[in-house]
């Protein structure tokens, strides 16, 4: 097993913000000797690793018993600090209008993930192996980590707000109004 | 004085770990480093806590 990245793209996120989504810490779990790697190389960069209470939800779901959920709960948050985003919800009504448009469908945890790399834009990025919940009409993929498990290969992509298709997604709504 | 009996809510609360939220952001820079040993043995934990048939299900939802 092995696990394929450029570090020359995970050097460019020195001091960064990671929010992991609940299949990072699925892989994490499943395969930590190839996604220690990783992490420590993002930690060698200066990076913290965040998540959301949306998050912590989704990875406990479907447990069976309390020694599971406390295992669960216990590897997330040693791994992650969890971010309460949802105290700024009521800043965000920019961003669901946008995201709405360009990804109509979404979860409200993917929502939740991209507001705070909407709120932290500047050196945040989201640690995901769910492409099409991470639309690049509005984010940039940085950084693709290709996961070999021999059997199977699993892509994660590091995403990035981007102010400009940002901006570029609501003058088209604006045009559309008129 | 005799102790007032705890409700099942209370016992179960009592047994479970709390996912605390942060009350401010860290600062990335400064944060620690990378325990391995320890992420290694809680991945283990975890694994050995699911069930054989969970854990092909969530492998196969990544």
């Amino acid at each position: 097993m092995k696990i394929y990245y450029d570090l020359k793209q995970v050097s460019k996120l020195k001091d960064s913000f990671v929010f992991f989504d609940t299949n990072t810490f699925i892989g994490a779990f499943i395969y930590p000797d190839l996604f220690n790697q990783l992490f420590n190389d993002l930690k060698k960069e200066g990076c913290a690793f965040l998540t959301i209470s949306s998050v912590a939800f989704e990875f406990t779901r479907g447990t069976r018993t309390i020694e599971e959920f406390n295992d669960k709960a216990e590897f997330l948050k040693t791994l992650a600090s969890t971010y309460p985003i949802e105290k700024d919800n009521y800043k965000f009504k920019e961003l669901t209008i946008i995201l709405q448009k360009v990804k109509g469908e979404i979860s409200y945890t993917d929502f939740l993930l991209i507001a705070c790399l909407h709120k932290f834009v500047a050196n945040s990025y989201l640690l995901s192996s769910n492409h099409k919940d991470c639309p690049t009409e509005l984010l940039d993929r940085e950084c693709v980590i290709t996961v070999d498990t021999e059997k199977d290969l699993k892509n994660y992509g590091l995403y990035k707000f981007s102010e400009h298709k940002f901006n570029r997604i609501a003058e088209n709504i604006l045009k559309a109004k008129i | 004085m005799v102790p007032k009996k705890k409700t099942p809510i209370e016992e179960l609360s009592d047994q479970l770990v709390e996912i605390k939220v942060l009350e401010s952001l860290p600062k990335a820079s400064t944060s620690q480093g990378f325990d391995s040993a320890k992420f290694k043995e809680l991945a283990q934990k975890v694994r050995d806590s699911i069930k054989s048939e969970d854990l092909l299900r969530l492998e196969a939802s990544i």
